[in-house]
This record gives structure tokens, C-alpha cells and sequence, in this order.
């Protein structure tokens, strides 16, 4: 044998010897803590189970009575297991955990040392959401707790738990999401063929073919809330009344709320129509549905007019329903407005606007103004002419003060300076009217109960406060009707004029002062040799800036010809009522109180039920 | 010859070397303004503001309301009182139980573009 052969047969014989090992009695063992397999065999577990079915129809129901009474006898024949509690959840859908209130107790006994074990029937029973089912076993395997499903004889702290475990919960949610998709394409079938969903509604009953009839005594209930919020009653007064007269709701419950009022309002179907997918749900794991409307319409929707009876009628639906999307004229309880116009006096072609009101657009408040004509010729010169050709009247909003009445619009507020409240005196509530053709708004005074009456300031210690109020109607109507930008503030003076007790307040609109809010980049200089992280970034300032009207930069005023007093010539009658343009409402106000009345003779009827 | 005949001889002569010297056209006549007096009426311009003073104000009796009247062509600055309500009304003065005092009223945006107009060129600030 050479000498390297000889070498590599030591080595070789070392790490023999060396795997060898020791005598086993010279070993001292310290034996681990038995492991969860073994305990499961040989200690008393606390035991529990859970139970889901999703719907609670009788089939699902009975399903649920059986896994109930399993699990509980099992868990109390085995002598090595002590019985807990059977966790359940009836009619909750697997795909969201946070509805299942069964479950999140499981958890947090579980939490509280209180479970050592869960049977469970199946993943899908367990949960449908494969993020859900793993995090949920995660945790309870993190707390020493392990889930035995019945349907795959799968232990959650078994070697192989996890792997299998991760497959059969992707197929449940797959299950689920299949569900969804046939759910869904149903559904669509269904309405593109004009068959739409009977779910419970107030004031019908379904037949034997899915139609809806009129159930006469909740038609009642109906007709009443309709004819009330149009006459000015809020959601929370008619709830209010309901529940005093007992009506019961479609649940049968007799306690009333405002929400449950706007829904009734709401639904097209009172007025016979349908419209199927207003809601939709996005996430078939979330269950939550939204909103199918406006710019969120993102499912097809299928309308079908005069589909049933109607309790009430399209334009009273449609009068109730444009109330409702002016949240803040309703708040103010008052009755559907009247489109109207003063047709005579020196207001002549002026509609009485409510501010909050959005109901009425540019276009209907134009078409107001313009079926009254009037004319120029209504004023006459008094005095001396003096001729003054080729000067100018220099304007005197070149000279700014507090004395002179002025009244400032932004998008959704308006504010009158205290100059206005003194002209008047003593006048705390006024109206506004418009006149698209003059481009002007007019102010009157007026008696508090009016319903276009402005608060639009107070005496304070022989003071006048004035009020900012809100004005989302009349905004949007000159916003639209001038073509303003939505974040300036515009402001105009006002010219006072009066003739005995007749007074009123003109603004002229077309020439606001305007102050908006600008930003500036400022670049601050940068040092040559600067390294890139310390220069410095651009700032952004902003600042409000003022811009007057175009004409002040070309002329100092009002061209002049003569020197001269002109004056309304007629009869001023400044607070002459205004017109009803019945055509142009969409409601009159005579139909307004027949609906108050029959409201009325149904409550009656009520009364005499009781 | 008497001393009154020797009076009125040197004042004829004096006459006659004023007549002899003096030629109108080479005259100008001194413009009044040069000797501002608190009883002409005059305003002041300045570059924000306005006033006018007290003779304005007193020569207008009663008048706490003006209108400005301004002709572009002929640069002239015209006063006329007006109504209180007048939509261009402008309180001049400051009408007190008594007597009735001067007011700077303020006006930039009517300066401002006054200056450049009569193309005064003369920073005022």
C-alpha cells in the first residue's frame, strides 16, 4: 500500500468511529412537553364545534338542527373531551367574517384559553374566503387550537393541514365565486326580459304569479307620506306621525324612522314604474352592495314604466323626489314651490326665488321672466337737462365704502353687507327675486312667513348683524345662468331706491368684482455648485386676488349725454304678489292642498279606526 | 412853471417809457393756481386718492352727495350732486351738525388709470 492509499483510509475510519456514538447510557434525556397529537389522545380537551348555514330556509334549516345536534352529541360521548359551546351562524353568508358574530365569539374564546379543539363539517361551512379560512386556522394554530374537518378528515395541526388545507379553501372561494358569476348572469336574463325582482314593498302585495297588487290599508300609509313631504313635512314629522297613529310598517314593526320615510319616497314603484339594478354587488366576498347611479353606474339598468298600479301619481312622485334632492330647502319645512312671477309694478318680470331651492333650472327661471314683457317707457325725466356729451359717470364702485349696499355670492353662500340692512331700516326678513333678462336680482322686504323669506341679519344692541346663508339653489342657478367659475367669490354693489314706503334693492349682475384664490410656483434660486440634495424644491403659494371687471380698464364709467332725473313713472306697488305659472310648476298650488286634504281625510279615518 | 404842471409832466413821461418799452406779446399772465388760496376751490389727486376741498364743499351748500363726471377728450373733471341712492354717489365731505369738512376718498382703480389718461408721468407714491 502506498503512503497516500494508507492516509485516505485513516480518515475514512475516524469518521466510522466518530458516528459510532457514545454508550446510551451514558446519556441523560430531558424529555420534550408532549405535543398537541399527543395530548389529543391522552388528556381531557375542551371541545367545541362549529355550525353555519347560509340561508335560513326550512331545507338549510334543518341542515343546521342536524350538524347541531352531531357535533354536541359526539362531543359529549367521547369521556376524553369536555364539551364547550356549538358556535353557530344562521343565514350569514362564509365570504365575510365580520358579519358572522358566531365565529368572532369561537375566535376570541379561543383567545381566552377556553378551546382546545373545533369540529368543524366542512371548509365551506368554515368559511368561503380563502384569506379569511387560512388567517383564521393561523391564528388558532398560533393558540394551540386545532380544527377538525369532518367532510376531508383534514386536523389543522397535522404535517399536512396546511398544504391540503390551502387547496380546499381555494376551491370553496372558487365554489363561491362561481355562484356569484351564474347569480349574476340570472339576473341579467331575467331583467333584459322585462322579469323583474317582488322584493316586500309598502303599499303592495305580490300574487300568485309574482305581480304586484295594491294592498289598499298600506296604500294609505303611502299616499299620506307622499302628500305630507310635498306640503312641507319633513322625513323625521312624518315618522314622527306614523308611529302615533300605529301604521305598521311592511315588517309589521309600528315605530317609524326618517330613513324608512326617504325609502318610501324613493321607490319609483309607488308611482308604477320599475327600475331593476339600482344597487349591485361588486365583491362577491364582501357582500356588500352599492350604489348604481350617477357616475358609479356601472351595471346595466332596465326601466319599465306603468309596469304596475300606481298608488300615486308620476308628477307627484316627481315633486316629492325633487324636494328630496334639495336637502336643505326641505329642512326648512316648506311646501313645494311654485314657479311665479310679479306681473306688474316696477319688480315686473321678476320671480320670486327660494335661495336653497335647486329644484328650478337657469333655463325655467328664464322662461319665468320672459312670459311677462316689459318696457323701457315706464320712466320719465324730472327736473332740469343739463348736457353733458362726452363725459362719463365715473363709476362709483372706483371708490370703495362700507356705505354702499353690496352682496357677495360664492358657490353656495351669499352674504349681504350691513349697508343693506340700513337702507331698509328695520327689515329683518326679505325676498329675492330674479330677472334673467335684466341680469339683475332685486330685494324686497317681506313677512317671516313668507316662504322665500330670508333671516338675512338681526339688531344687536341697535346694531345690524348680518348673516351668511347658505344659498345652494340660487348659486347654481347664476352660476349656470352667468357662467362663473365655481371657486370665485363675486361681488356686487347694490343701488337703493325707494319712493314713499315702497323700497327695494337692485344688483346688477353683470359686472361682479371677482376674488379667487391663485397659486404661484416660486423656484428659489439654486447655488450653482449645489449638490442634488440640497437644493430646494419649488413652493407653492397661494394668494387671493382681486379682478375687476373688463370695462374698468377701458372707460371711467357710464357714458352721459344729459344731466337728468329719471324715475319709475308708474305705480312702484314693490311687495304686488307674484303670478303662479301653473304651466311651468310641477305641482299647483291648488293641487298642493288638495293633497293636504286628502292626507287629511285618511288620517281621519285613522282616528275613527283607533 | 408850477409844481403840479412838473408832476403830471414826469408821469406822462414815465408812461411814456413804459409804453415804449413794455410788448404784451412777450407777457404771460400769471396762472392763479400758483397762489393756491384756501378759498379757491381745488382737488387733489393723489396716486389712491381723492379730495376735495373745503371751498368745493362750501360752494355746494348742503351737498353731502356727488357724482364725478370726467370728459376724456377735453381732460376735464366735472362735480354734480347727486342723490344719496344714486348707484355712482360719492360722500365729498363729512357733514357734521355744523359745518360740513373735506373727505380723501379713496379710489386706486380710478387713479391708477386717471394718471396714465392725462398722462401725468409724475410718480406721486
Amino acid at each position: 500500500m502506498i503512503a497516500g492509499e494508507k492516509a485516505a483510509v485513516d480518515s475514512k475510519e475516524k469518521i466510522r468511529n466518530r458516528y459510532k456514538g457514545v454508550d446510551p447510557s451514558e446519556l441523560e434525556v430531558i424529555m420534550p412537553i408532549a405535543s398537541d397529537e399527543v395530548a389529543l389522545e391522552n388528556r381531557k380537551l375542551k371541545v367545541a364545534a362549529y355550525v353555519r348555514v347560509s340561508t335560513e330556509n326550512d331545507e338549510q334549516t334543518s341542515s343546521y338542527e342536524l350538524q347541531v345536534n352531531d357535533f354536541t352529541e359526539r362531543i359529549k360521548a367521547n369521556p376524553n373531551w369536555e364539551f364547550v359551546d356549538i358556535y353557530s351562524d344562521e343565514g350569514i353568508s362564509g365570504t365575510e367574517l365580520s358579519h358572522r358574530k358566531g365565529m368572532l365569539q369561537m375566535i376570541e374564546d379561543a383567545r381566552a384559553g377556553k378551546i382546545d379543539h373545533i369540529l368543524a363539517k366542512s371548509i365551506a361551512r368554515f368559511a368561503r374566503n380563502v384569506v379569511d379560512c387560512l388567517s383564521i386556522i393561523d391564528e388558532l394554530r398560533k393558540l394551540g387550537v386545532g380544527v377538525h374537518f369532518d367532510e376531508n378528515n383534514l386536523y389543522t395541526l397535522d404535517s399536512t393541514g396546511a398544504l391540503v388545507l390551502t387547496i380546499l379553501a381555494t376551491v370553496a372561494e372558487e365554489e363561491s365565486r362561481s355562484k356569484s358569476f351564474i347569480m349574476n348572469w340570472s339576473i341579467e336574463r331575467r331583467f333584459s326580459k322585462g322579469i323583474f325582482l317582488t322584493p316586500k314593498l309598502l303599499g303592495y302585495d305580490v300574487d300568485e304569479e309574482g305581480e304586484l297588487v295594491v294592498n289598499p290599508d298600506e296604500a294609505e300609509t303611502v299616499k299620506v307620506i307622499y302628500d305630507l313631504y310635498i306640503n312641507g313635512w319633513s322625513a323625521t314629522e312624518i315618522a314622527d306621525l306614523l308611529t302615533s297613529y300605529g301604521r305598521p310598517t311592511k315588517l309589521g314593526n309600528e315605530v317609524w324612522n326618517p330613513g324608512s320615510i326617504n325609502g318610501v319616497i324613493e321607490n319609483e314603484r309607488h308611482c308604477g314604474d320599475v327600475r331593476a339594478r339600482k344597487t349591485y354587488t361588486p365583491d362577491f366576498k364582501t357582500h356588500k352592495s352599492v350604489k348604481n347611479e350617477g357616475a358609479n353606474l356601472k351595471r346595466k339598468q332596465y326601466i319599465q314604466r306603468n309596469h304596475h298600479e300606481a298608488i300615486v301619481d308620476r308628477d307627484v312622485y316627481n315633486a316629492a323626489n325633487m324636494m328630496r334632492s334639495s336637502h336643505i330647502y326641505t329642512s326648512k319645512s316648506r311646501p313645494l314651490p311654485v314657479l311665479s312671477v310679479i306681473d306688474g309694478g316696477i319688480l315686473s318680470g321678476y320671480v320670486p326665488i327660494d335661495k336653497n331651492w335647486t329644484g328650478f333650472s337657469a333655463e325655467e327661471y328664464q322662461a319665468a321672466c320672459e312670459s311677462i314683457t316689459t318696457t323701457s317707457d315706464d320712466e320719465v325725466v324730472e327736473g332740469k337737462r343739463l348736457y353733458m356729451g362726452g363725459y362719463e359717470v365715473v363709476r362709483g364702485d372706483f371708490f370703495p365704502s362700507h356705505e354702499r349696499p353690496a352682496m357677495t355670492i360664492t358657490n353656495g353662500k351669499l352674504r349681504f353687507n350691513t349697508a343693506c340692512l340700513k337702507k331698509f331700516e328695520d327689515v329683518e326678513y326679505v325676498e329675492l327675486l330674479l330677472n334673467t333678462v335684466k341680469n339683475c336680482i332685486a330685494i324686497r322686504p317681506c313677512e317671516k312667513d313668507n316662504p322665500n323669506a330670508i333671516h338675512w341679519g338681526h339688531l344687536r344692541e341697535e346694531r345690524w348683524a348680518v348673516s351668511t346663508l347658505s344659498c345652494r339653489g340660487l348659486a347654481r342657478t347664476l352660476f349656470d345662468m352667468m357662467s362663473w367659475e365655481d371657486e370665485g367669490q363675486y361681488r356686487f354693489s347694490g343701488e337703493f331706491k325707494a319712493q314713499g314706503e315702497n323700497k327695494l334693492l337692485l344688483f346688477e349682475l353683470g359686472e361682479p368684482v371677482i376674488t379667487k384664490t391663485v397659486e404661484q410656483i416660486v423656484v428659489p434660486e439654486q447655488p450653482d455648485e449645489a449638490e442634488e440634495e440640497e437644493r430646494q424644491e419649488e413652493i407653492v403659494i397661494r394668494e387671493k386676488v382681486r379682478v375687476n371687471p373688463p370695462s374698468w380698464t377701458t372707460s371711467f364709467g357710464v357714458p352721459v349725454s344729459y344731466l337728468e332725473q329719471r324715475h319709475y313713472s308708474g305705480d312702484w306697488d314693490v311687495l304686488r304678489p307674484a303670478k303662479e305659472l301653473e304651466e311651468m310648476s310641477p305641482l299647483t298650488a291648488d293641487r298642493l292642498a288638495a293633497l293636504m286634504k286628502e292626507a287629511e281625510t285618511i288620517m281621519e279615518g285613522w282616528k275613527k279606526t283607533a | 412853471m408850477s409844481e403840479v404842471q412838473n408832476n403830471i409832466s414826469e408821469k406822462e413821461e414815465r408812461r411814456q417809457e413804459i409804453q415804449r418799452v413794455f410788448n404784451p406779446d412777450n407777457c404771460q399772465v400769471i396762472r392763479k393756481e400758483l397762489f393756491a388760496s384756501l378759498r379757491d376751490p381745488a382737488v387733489t389727486i393723489r396716486n389712491g386718492n381723492i379730495t376735495f376741498n373745503t371751498a368745493c364743499i362750501r360752494d355746494f351748500e348742503g351737498v353731502v352727495y356727488v357724482r364725478l363726471l370726467y370728459d376724456k377728450q377735453l381732460k376735464f373733471l366735472s362735480v354734480t350732486e347727486c342723490d344719496e341712492n344714486d348707484k355712482h354717489a360719492l360722500r365729498w365731505c363729512v357733514a357734521g351738525a355744523d359745518k360740513r369738512k373735506s373727505r380723501k376718498m379713496r379710489c386706486p382703480d380710478f387713479t391708477g388709470p386717471l394718471f396714465e389718461h392725462v398722462n401725468a408721468g409724475i410718480n406721486l407714491t
